[in-house]
């Protein structure tokens, strides 16, 4: 648990550091973003082995997976990079984590 | 234009590519049209083969592409060497672009619209006057900022864009590319590419000798052109080249892409790409306003030309896929379709496996670890996978990696610390399997199975679909949203014997296109509606298998030598089996040909309709007079008049000056490659401000002029040994022809570093280190880049440790930097350092022989 918190927390630092460096796109931020969040990823399924998480957690994985995809967006973005989109993903990873430390 | 065409050439170019000795089927046209008096030309830093069957070899430094190619652009203009007729006509040389246009010249080689933070630009000053202007490229419209939110593509539809006949408005098009162009002069030639201005000249002149009403040349490239951080505006210089030369649209003009694999165009067209749907229809992207289909629809459809019909197409793409769940009430299913968030093509996606969110991959028909770029980043990537399926006939440096990779043989991995679960599946060889292949002609041809294929080899056709079965099975319950897609979509295809093999031309069926209701095949894109009363797989395959029992793919009647010559009876050429794209320019704007010799379609006012030798791309009955009323705001082809022959673009005329779809300007500049042993000599930007650029551990890159790394490396094929190698490397037969690795280096620098012919040599950069043998020839020769001299080495990517022919893998040394438009990487323009001796850990002492 202390390990996902931990992942998640640096994702949400690492996402904060590429807001403030705004609008420089700095690779090096959003690289730690979306390695912390793959991190967070691997120890909410592993909880879990092959048997099938509940809906809440699937709930999350979701939303977890979404955060991911807006991040490789600014990592690898197609044109501008979507600082409105990051900045909504930064308050869903903020709420996620604030939820599982609730559990 | 179709390959035979290049027969009918006067001039051929054969730059960025080794056609001879790599595209050697299609080379015997560019031999028949010399055979017949043409003029053959190779550009290249290396004399190949290709150059000994040249009429005149220009020697250029790799990467340069642009300046030579600049330069004959401005020998046409300064001049007045170009086609007027065509070009006035046909092109938007006299276009008049928007006040704030600011070209590099101005601004030490950057456009108006640059935003140095992000290293991107915005489009706004690039645009016709008044007008906003939809790129007819889908792809490259989805990447780039979105006009029509801010803008207006309805302007299109109010006027045709302002133009000055005169040629003297500041800002047309004409005046914007003499300025643009002017100090490419021969001697800026000579200094930035090393070609001698002599060779250059001759060059510009056979090509510009060869055009007009009765002459026609043509450019062949390959992947010395694409392969470069600016690959797509090397093309670009071409087309303006040809643009004012009238070879476009016309026998013998026109410029071809040699495609490297089999059916490399067909994996386009129906595309295995992440960033465009079956036949170039644009992928929703979820930062754009594409949230409902409406709004998908209202910002991706050009108000003016044909892509104004994209609704038809989509719509019957949807009703393909997803068949009943596919309807009015249901966006047609557009909800189904995954929304881009980002650049999701191979180079990325090889930094995502490195960082640990792609947990798992298929690899089929390629062998990344050899022919992608960074092979031990590619390695680190692969090692990080949960799992991976690798599928080919031999195994391959992909698939075992885990165990013989070069990660492994340094000691920086082992085969425990590795925990991909890695699948090789056995395929089936060509003769093997049934189906299509498309060329790079856009001929789609059909071959039939010979034999079963051995043992548990199965078509990647097998493979795919019962993997959709599986998957369909496997979501079959689910209530999750995400899993509608798999639900939805139609799965069905007959398969034949115990093997369940699919019925291969079943889904060539789809792909052309059937009525919904009675499951009629179409015979042509123009029956497609957006009323779901239609449905098709690939709007511009319709017309493939036109009716029940009839493959036009298998269709194999050529002409007799009595011509015409355009085969419109060998296969299926997209669309409508037209073999030469606009080529409504083949005729002057009255319709009638250019000249007897160059004719190819012409207007018959008899019968009031375009015919000739080809299928006119054309609305067959538009005459050359019809023009727009511009008092209704046309819409679509109502906004072309009978003489614009470029229809795919929204007012109809060839783009001399690209205002939309570019992410790295409206003009092809002359930047150095990212990593270059010399300054940029004409501007201050050294490359190109909009490449895609990745430095992370692993990735790093050598700065401009960096001492440590003084050569220029470039990569290249072999005729013997197939791209990644593995197809003719398990061949004894083939791999006897290249048994080992080598590096080419010219005689001048191998004295220089002490190095003999056959020598071990190590080649370095910041990303990795190999070895092979030294290979010294003339065949490389140094080249004087402004005042000093500049060496280029050059080494086969072919090589792996897998077969019998073995070899250091090139692309170790080479870094993920993508072209900003195609997100390509550079092969052709590194640099390198180089020494005699070996590597330690290959066996040598590395330092001695």
């Amino acid at each position: 648990m202390a390990y996902s918190e931990d992942a998640g927390q640096a994702a949400l630092a690492a996402i904060d550091r590429a807001l403030e460096h705004r609008p420089e796109k700095d690779g090096h931020d959003f690289a730690d973003a979306a390695q912390h969040l793959a991190m967070l990823r691997d120890a909410m399924t592993a909880r879990y082995g092959d048997a099938p998480p509940p809906p809440v957690s699937r709930e999350r994985l979701a939303r977890l997976n979404a955060i991911l995809s807006v991040v490789l967006g600014g990592h690898f973005p197609l044109g501008s990079i979507p600082w409105h989109e990051i900045e909504l993903a930064r308050g869903w990873l903020a709420d996620l984590l604030g939820e599982k430390a609730a559990d | 234009m179709a390959l035979w065409d290049l027969a009918n050439s006067d001039c051929i170019v054969v730059m960025g590519s080794n056609m001879a000795e790599n595209h050697p089927i299609g080379f015997r046209f560019v031999v028949e049209a010399k055979q017949r008096g043409a003029t053959i030309i190779h550009v290249d830093p290396r004399f190949t083969r290709t150059s000994a069957l040249a009429d005149i070899h220009a020697p250029i430094r790799s990467g340069s592409d642009i300046a030579f190619l600049g330069g004959i652009i401005r020998h046409i203009l300064e001049n007045d060497l170009w086609f007027r007729d065509f070009a006035m006509n046909y092109s938007n040389i006299a276009h008049i672009i928007e006040d704030g246009y600011g070209d590099p010249e101005q601004n030490d080689g950057i456009f108006s619209g640059f935003n140095a933070n992000t290293g991107s630009y915005k489009e706004d000053t690039w645009q016709y006057k008044g007008k906003i202007v939809p790129s007819s490229i889908a792809e490259h419209r989805v990447q780039t900022e979105e006009k029509s939110e801010g803008g207006d593509f309805e302007s299109m539809t109010r006027s045709p864009p302002p133009r000055d006949e005169s040629l003297q408005h500041p800002n047309c098009v004409y005046q914007i590319m003499r300025r643009h162009f002017a100090r490419y002069t021969p001697e800026m030639v000579e200094r930035v590419t090393g070609c001698p201005r002599e060779a250059f000249l001759r060059v510009a002149d056979a090509l510009a000798r060869n055009s007009g009403r009765e002459r026609t040349g043509a450019f062949c490239y390959a992947v010395g052109w694409t392969h470069h951080s600016a690959g797509v505006q090397i093309i670009r210089a071409a087309t303006i080249i040809q643009g004012l030369l009238g070879n476009v649209g016309r026998p013998g003009g026109g410029i071809m892409a040699l495609r490297g694999h089999t059916s490399i165009q067909g994996s386009t067209d129906i595309p295995t790409l992440y960033n465009m749907l079956p036949t170039y229809l644009p992928q929703p992207n979820v930062f754009h306003e594409h949230g409902t289909f409406e709004k998908y629809l209202h910002n991706e459809t050009p108000s003016t030309g044909w892509w104004n019909n994209f609704p038809k197409y989509i719509v019957s793409l949807l009703k393909a896929w997803y068949g009943e769940q596919s309807h009015a009430d249901n966006e047609w299913g557009y909800q189904f379709i995954p929304k881009l968030t980002g650049d999701a093509s191979q180079l990325p996606m090889t930094q995502a496996m490195v960082n640990g969110v792609i947990k798992g991959q298929f690899i089929l028909g390629q062998n990344p670890v050899v022919g992608a770029v960074n092979s031990d980043f590619v390695e680190r990537g692969l090692s990080r996978l949960d799992w991976l399926v690798v599928r080919d006939f031999a195994m391959t440096e992909t698939a075992n990696f885990w165990q013989k990779g070069r990660l492994v043989q340094r000691g920086e991995l082992s085969p425990a610390d590795i925990g991909t679960e890695v699948f090789f599946l056995p395929t089936a060889l060509a003769g093997e399997k049934d189906g299509s292949v498309t060329n790079t002609s856009r001929l789609v041809q059909w071959h039939d199975v010979v034999l079963e294929a051995p043992g548990d080899s199965r078509s990647d056709l097998w493979f795919i679909y019962h993997l959709g079965k599986q998957l369909k099975q496997l979501y079959a319950g689910s209530d999750e949203k995400r899993d509608a897609a798999i639900q939805a979509l139609t799965w069905q295809y007959p398969v034949r014997g115990a093997r369940q093999e699919p019925d291969a031309e079943s889904v060539l069926r789809e792909v052309n296109g059937y009525t919904v209701a009675d499951r009629k095949q179409l015979a042509s894109y123009q029956e497609l509606k957006d009323d779901g009363s239609t449905a098709c797989g690939g709007w511009m395959y319709t017309g493939v298998y036109p009716k029940d029992g009839h493959n036009v793919a298998r269709s194999r009647k050529p002409d007799g030598p009595g011509g015409p010559g355009s085969h419109l009876g060998w296969a299926f050429s997209w669309p409508s089996n037209r073999r030469t794209l606009y080529n409504r320019a083949s005729a002057d704007p009255e319709g009638k040909p250019w000249s007897e010799r160059k004719k190819m379609v012409w207007w018959d006012a008899e019968k009031h309709e375009w015919t000739g030798t080809d299928i006119p791309d054309f609305i067959k009955t538009r005459p050359p007079s019809y023009r727009p009323d511009w008092s209704k705001h046309p819409r679509g082809m109502e906004a072309h008049s009978g003489t614009d022959p470029f229809i795919m673009e929204a007012d109809g005329h060839c783009q001399l000056f690209v205002p939309s779809g570019l992410k790295d300007g409206p003009l092809p500049t002359h930047y150095e490659p990212i990593e270059s042993p010399v300054a940029n000599q004409l501007y201050g930007q050294q490359f190109n401000p909009a490449a895609k650029l990745w430095t992370r551990p692993g990735n790093e890159l050598h700065a401009p002029e960096d001492e440590r790394f003084p050569y220029v490396f470039t990569t290249y094929r072999l005729t013997e040994l197939h791209c990644g190698g593995i197809v003719s490397r398990v061949t004894p037969h083939t791999a006897e022809l290249q048994p080992e690795a080598f590096v080419e280096i010219a005689p001048e620098l191998a004295t220089q570093l002490g190095i003999k012919h056959l020598d071990w040599v190590v080649l370095s950069t910041v990303r990795g280190e190999i070895e092979a043998r030294a290979l010294v020839t003339e065949r490389l020769r140094p080249f004087t880049i402004g005042d000093r001299t500049v060496h280029q080495v050059g080494m086969p990517w072919v090589y792996g440790w897998q077969g019998y022919a073995h070899g250091d893998i090139a692309n170790v040394l080479l870094a993920i930097t993508g072209d900003p438009n195609t997100s390509i990487h550079s092969t052709k323009a590194i640099t390198c350092d180089l020494r005699r001796g070996r590597l330690a850990h290959a066996g040598g002492t590395g330092h001695g022989l």
